[in-house]
């Protein structure tokens, strides 16, 4: 494999991992570090697909910053409701009920 | 080159099966910081020094901590999942990997990556109602995360 084969198969299994695991994981932090590894994933291929020359390096850098904004944005809200549901022991996706509006 | 390339590929690859599959939420995050620090390495190797930093800084210095203190906070029962939808996982992960890497052409690296002043530049010039709106978003989440916890 040349140089940036490597990050550009690692991207896609890693995205792979992180689908997997927001599938079959039940506890509601767990999924929320599976959908931090799919996001992960992406900002890798964008920075790889950078470097390819196929893509502006600088639009692709941008994404990623957005991306990050983003998965910050996620994390702080999906912690705070875990915090919110941990409180009734309740952190089993397949029990959750009081999201509901 | 090559070398530094494999082990950031292990680092993140291994990070994450780690992270979603060891039996101990805390060693699973654990599994989450390396993985971050190989998706850092990679940026390093890529020319992207800046994107690393703010990788190392935000994920395994911020991110993983958060992770940390809500867990340490909540304590709550760990609960158990069967190991074959990771094995499963995994193997569509070998599967894809082994078909991208069999499909795509040889690529090098061929593009220079921007300097840090000219990303910053083009960034803060390009995208400045994108930046706002990001911002206004990440305010009203912190807002929305302390009118929930202050509601208990």
């Amino acid at each position: 494999m040349t140089a940036l084969q490597i990050p550009l198969v690692a991207s896609v299994a890693l995205f792979a991992i992180g689908i997997g695991g927001v599938l079959t994981r039940r506890d509601i932090l767990r999924i929320l570090i599976s959908v931090s590894i799919i996001l992960g994933s992406i900002t890798l291929l964008l920075v790889t697909l950078a470097g390819t020359g196929a893509a502006n390096a600088t639009v692709n850098y941008s994404f990623v910053l957005f991306v990050w904004a983003v998965e910050i944005l996620e994390v702080v809200v999906a912690l705070v409701i875990f915090l919110y549901l941990a409180r009734t022991g309740k952190t089993d996706v397949a029990e959750l009920r009081e999201l509901k509006w | 080159m090559t070398l530094l390339e494999l082990t950031a590929a292990a680092l993140a690859i291994g990070g994450a099966l780690y992270a979603i599959s060891a039996k101990r939420l805390m060693r699973g995050v654990l599994g989450l910081a390396l993985f971050f620090v190989g998706i850092a390495t990679f940026f390093a190797d890529l020319g992207a020094w800046y994107l690393a930093a703010g990788q190392l800084f935000l994920f395994v210095g911020g991110v993983v901590t958060l992770f940390v203190l809500a867990f340490n906070a909540a304590r709550t029962p760990i609960l158990k999942a069967g190991i074959g939808g990771i094995i499963f996982a995994a193997l569509v992960a070998v599967v894809l990997a082994m078909s991208l890497s069999a499909l795509t052409a040889p690529v090098a690296l061929s593009a220079a990556p921007p300097s840090l002043a000219e990303f910053g530049y083009a960034f803060f010039t390009g995208y400045g109602w994108v930046i706002n709106i990001a911002l206004l978003l990440l305010f009203s989440a912190l807002l929305s995360a302390q009118y929930l916890l202050e509601d208990q």
